[in-house]
């Protein structure tokens, strides 16, 4: 699996319905049939073919009750529920579904290649697909090297990422991740959300629960938050988290000078009532860190008996292996356009880059006043200041060793979509 | 090369399809020539201790009824036959070897098997371990090698194929069923070590074949019970199940997949483990028996010891048994117990009761009561009296011309002390009959051989008995009785009389088959209990079933002796229950109970296909009744908790 820049997939608003839930609640009893605790009262939602849908909350607010009556293994009390327009108990609807639980409950006995065999065979999947499926699948978890030990010996994380694989082994088009993150590091965190995307791109529907927020705002296209078994609030990510009140301008280093010159200009503009509330030097973030010594010791060679850092997305679920022929026209375009895109990732981390001459914040500063001037990247589509619609910029990330076509691809379909 | 690739690379060759060619024309080509040799070394010798002794009877000898049934016996199993079925066998067995790709493993491990158990082996004082040794290496090869082989069948890519390979997997690494597997193949290994050299050889080989068989049922039966409530509530319990649920997997699929795992696995060591009992009962036939020089030389030339005798007929056998009949047929229909019923209830009406048997329901009470009495009243024999019993249908044994058995246990009312003895006469035949005198202790088993010549054209056999000891005194003393102080009983069932039918080889295939049905039903209850209970209960309630299954043929008798009401005829609640429960549980499992084949086989008995088929029906109901529950359970549980604060 590679790193790529995190971005929604755009969700097709007009798809069709995958998850249809009506009212639902879960009331449990206890053995004298009283009511012990209802861990999802009332709650109605849907979700649509192509989106990255969020159940998001504290714990104990019902994301976890909800997805198991989805994959049938609770019943509602109340309320109805249709995956792919049919009961979730219905054999064949489950052929469709890949399910990771919040913890990783697998055979101890059986080791990594076994137990993706085993699911494999639940799938029916022919023994030619399945062999190719689950080398893929190991390879991009990052787990070939321990694929013949018994899976009681993994560590947690390791057992989240054949956890993973396992959901992923029936190519699903409806993939539900209870707490996906759980239990990873950086490193895995970071491959399951290109993952979500990935599978985005290619119209997979996508399901996940976490109480880790800042692990999946920037992943899912619409969520509801829960809380107390309720919907407290629902979405897509921009509209619930885009703050229309504050902007950020983000420039590199300016010296105190040229703030005060900013801070002019901004009360100028407004009259006074507005002014440069805070100034800060951006640190590096403490995942970005640690990937960055991940790689460099995986650069150097050093030998861990865990898991590797994952390789590329298994083909079969990349959208270049299932999607049907596009036209060379189309091709090209998509080619021309994903050159033009390469660029801005291979802007160095800020953290690492000396600090600006003056004179160069200066020039920053009259382009942003007259508006005219190229950015520094001009291949970098030009944010306009002070527009309250866009999302924030995602982090930036070291793309050593990433594949230019997952990335090639991911920033045309940002293109395309004309988002970010 | 380092070691490790090396072994790789060689597993890779054997797993390659030239390798296995060539290895399977090589295997056939040296069998051959090995059957070849033997057959032409005894068939040009007499090396074979069993045609050497056909070769050496007299037709003196021949005329003795014994010698002809052994030697009959003798013949029917000729070496060159054997030594065929032998050598079949083993190249199958090596071919599924070597189509498994395990043909070089296993190479390797018999080649390191001989060179340590070879030296042990040798010298007298570590004999014993290294037999134990080559044993367990014997035992633990076939296992691995069958059961690969039920996992390759296996390997379809459907639900119900991929939750059986599970299963087999789990139980050859689960630490509860490796233990019972180790404890089987070990037990069975060493049981041989523990049979008494001086005892006669057909009790050593009964002993074997009664500890051996039946140790392994109950080692099994605990094994199948454990890992069947195992296999499936401990999967609930650790929400695995979530992950196998969650996939395409009906209730009734996984149901059929984790009883096709468990009863595999039962399967699959109960042909490893008679397959070892059965090659060492071979092995023990071929020993010298009491009275014999060598294998089959009796002292004393031509004749047929009487422990071979035994052993031949009686043990290594497949024998039917007939019941016998009365001379009057005690039935309700027949015209005079309906004159003797009716006499009887007149009789009561105006001795005790006007009213007597007026209703339907006391009337057919009283019928049955006094059937039992004239029955139980015939087969009673008072001190010097005697009766007549008759034995239909042996048209076979009169034309194989082979001994019968008269198997005959004496009860006596209130008194069946066993140091008391008592003095019997039995006069089998028509004509020309031949008194068989006996002591015979009250309660005990003793078996008779009657001659053939005592059955009649029509296939009739009759047998008088006497209760005392009627003969001619020494020296013209004239006669003498002497008489026993009390009657004696001859119940039905153990009054009988038994020929060979058939091979007793066959006989112990069915009946090792049998048991593995058994197992069967075992499996599903215990897979029924593990949907919906925890590991510890469902276990309880598994292990209860057995018992109860077992013991159900005991509980039928609650009603004789126990019954429902006091001595005044009151119904009594506590007994209502304990017997009605009895009698549920006895109905339950008739079909189970009434199916014995390690008594059968232990004893000689035959095991008709036709009897085994419609027990093994009766278990199949039973068994797919505990499926349909199973599948409901699965389908009606729901299998994720509350996980919530």
């Amino acid at each position: 699996m590679t790193t790529a820049t995190a971005q929604p997939s755009t969700a097709a608003k007009s798809g069709k319905q995958v998850i249809a839930c009506q009212q639902l609640t879960k009331t449990f009893r206890d053995f004298w049939l009283r009511d012990r605790a209802r861990a999802v009262d009332a709650i109605t939602f849907e979700v649509r073919t192509g989106e990255i849908f969020g159940l998001l909350g504290p714990n104990g607010s019902g994301k976890s009750t909800t997805i198991k009556m989805l994959l049938g293994l609770l019943r509602p009390t109340r309320g109805r529920i249709a995956v792919f327009g049919k009961p979730p108990t219905d054999v064949g609807v489950k052929k469709r579904i890949g399910y990771l639980p919040e913890e990783s409950y697998l055979y101890g006995f059986l080791n990594a290649e076994e137990t993706l065999d085993y699911y494999g065979k639940l799938f029916e999947i022919d023994p030619g697909t399945r062999k190719r499926r689950i080398g893929e699948l190991l390879e991009m978890v990052g787990l070939t090297h321990v694929a013949h030990r018994p899976v009681r010996d993994y560590s947690k994380g390791m057992q989240r990422r054949i956890g993973l694989a396992q959901a992923l082994i029936n190519d699903p088009d409806l993939l539900i991740l209870d707490e996906p993150t759980t239990g990873l590091d950086p490193i895995g965190t970071r491959q399951v959300k290109d993952l979500i995307i990935e599978l985005g791109r290619r119209g997979k529907t996508v399901l996940l629960s976490s109480h880790l927020l800042a692990d999946v705002e920037d992943v899912v296209d619409r969520m509801v938050i829960l809380y107390g078994g309720r919907i407290r609030d629902e979405g897509t990510a921009e509209s619930l988290l885009t703050d229309t009140g504050h902007t950020t301008i983000e420039t590199d280093a300016l010296d105190e000078e040229t703030l005060a010159e900013i801070d002019r200009l901004i009360r100028e503009r407004t009259s006074g009532a507005n002014g440069v509330r805070r100034v800060a030097r951006p640190r590096q973030k403490l995942e970005q860190l640690f990937l960055n010594i991940v790689e460099r010791a995986q650069r150097e060679r050093l030998e861990t008996s865990g898991a590797l850092h994952g390789g590329e997305t298994a083909s079969f679920l990349k959208a270049d292996e299932t999607e049907p022929t596009r036209s060379g026209d189309a091709l090209i375009e998509d080619l021309m356009t994903s050159d033009e895109q390469i660029e801005p990732a291979e802007v160095e981390p800020e953290a690492d880059q000396p600090d600006q001459p003056a004179e160069r914040a200066s020039e920053l500063i009259a382009d942003l006043v007259e508006g005219e001037a190229e950015p520094p990247n001009a291949a970098a589509p030009e944010p306009e200041a002070g527009d309250p619609s866009r999302p924030p910029e995602p982090e930036p990330i070291d793309n050593t060793g990433v594949d230019d076509d997952v990335i090639g691809s991911l920033l045309a379909d940002e293109d395309e979509d004309g988002r970010r | 090369m380092r070691l490790a690739d090396r072994i790789r690379a060689a597993d890779r060759a054997q797993k390659s399809r030239t390798f296995k060619l060539i290895a399977s024309a090589v295997v056939a080509l040296l069998v051959l020539a090995a059957f070849a040799t033997y057959a032409i070394a005894i068939t040009s010798s007499s090396n074979d201790p069993v045609t050497a002794v056909l070769g050496e009877l007299t037709a003196e000898d021949l005329e003795s009824e014994n010698v002809r049934a052994v030697a009959d016996i003798l013949r029917s199993s000729t070496p060159v036959a054997t030594g065929a079925v032998a050598a079949g066998v083993l190249l199958l067995v090596i071919l599924a070897w070597v189509w498994l790709g395990l043909g070089l493993t296993f190479l390797v491990l018999a080649l390191a098997s001989t060179l340590v158990v070879g030296p042990l082996v040798y010298f007298d004082a570590t004999r014993g371990f290294g037999l134990i040794l080559a044993g367990i290496l014997a035992l633990t090869t076939s296992f691995v090698a069958l059961l690969e082989g039920l996992r390759m069948i296996l390997g379809f890519s459907s639900p119900v194929c991929a939750v059986a390979r599970n299963v087999l997997a789990e139980g050859v690494r689960m630490k509860l069923s490796v233990v019972f597997i180790v404890m089987l193949i070990v037990g069975l290994a060493a049981l041989p070590g523990l049979l008494d050299g001086e005892q006669f050889l057909r009790y050593r080989i009964q002993s074997f074949m009664q500890f051996g068989i039946g140790g392994v049922f109950w080692l099994l039966a605990i094994l199948t019970v454990f890992f069947g409530v195992a296999t499936v509530a401990r999967e609930q319990r650790d929400k695995i199940i979530w992950q196998t649920m969650t996939k395409p997997v009906a209730a009734w699929q996984y149901v059929l997949g984790k009883w096709v795992g468990v009863s595999g696995l039962a399967a699959v060591l109960m042909l490893v483990s008679s397959a070892g009992i059965f090659l060492f009962v071979n092995h023990l036939r071929s020993l010298p028996a009491d009275g014999e020089l060598a294998p089959y030389q009796a002292v004393g030339s031509g004749a047929v010891s009487n422990d071979r005798l035994i052993l031949e007929t009686r043990v290594l056998a497949a024998r039917r048994v007939v019941n016998s009949r009365l001379p009057t047929p005690f039935d309700y229909e027949h015209p005079d117990f309906q004159t003797r019923l009716e006499n009887e209830i007149l009789e009561r009406r105006r001795t005790q009761n006007e009213r007597f048997a007026t209703t339907e329901a006391e009337y057919l009470e009283f019928r049955e009561e006094l059937l039992k009495e004239l029955i139980a009243r015939y087969r009673s024999i008072e001190p010097g009296e005697n009766e007549a019993f008759f034995f239909d249908g042996l048209q076979q044994a009169k034309a194989d011309n082979r001994p019968l058995t008269l198997s005959m246990r004496i009860d006596v009312r209130g008194n069946n002390a066993p140091d008391v003895f008592y003095r019997v006469t039995v006069l089998p035949g028509w004509q020309d009959r031949v008194a068989i005198q006996r002591q015979m202790g009250a309660g005990v088993i003793q078996n008779f051989t009657i001659s053939p010549s005592a059955i009649d054209d029509e296939g009739v056999l009759r047998i008088e008995v006497i209760n005392g000891q009627p003969r001619f005194g020494p020296q013209g003393q004239g006669f003498i009785a002497t008489f026993n102080q009390n009657a004696i009983g001859l119940p039905d069932e153990a009054f009988v009389v038994a020929y060979d039918v058939g091979d007793w080889r066959l006989n112990f295939m069915r009946g090792v088959f049998a048991l593995w049905v058994k197992l069967s039903m075992l499996a599903m209850i215990a897979i029924f209990a593990g949907t919906f209970l925890s590991f510890p209960v469902a276990s309880l309630v598994a292990f209860g079933v057995l018992f109860v299954a077992e013991l159900s043929g005991f509980l039928g008798k609650a009603e004789d002796y126990y019954g429902y009401n006091d001595y005044e005829g009151n119904l009594q609640l506590y007994k209502f229950i304990g017997t009605s429960s009895a009698m549920l549980m006895h109905w339950l499992f008739r079909g189970y109970s009434e199916l014995k084949p390690t008594e059968n086989i232990v004893q000689g008995l035959m095991l008709p296909w036709l009897a085994i088929a419609r027990q093994v029906a009766l278990l199949g109901v039973a068994t797919v009744v505990f499926y349909a529950l199973a599948v409901f359970s699965m389908r009606r549980r729901e299998l994720a908790i509350y996980s919530g604060q």
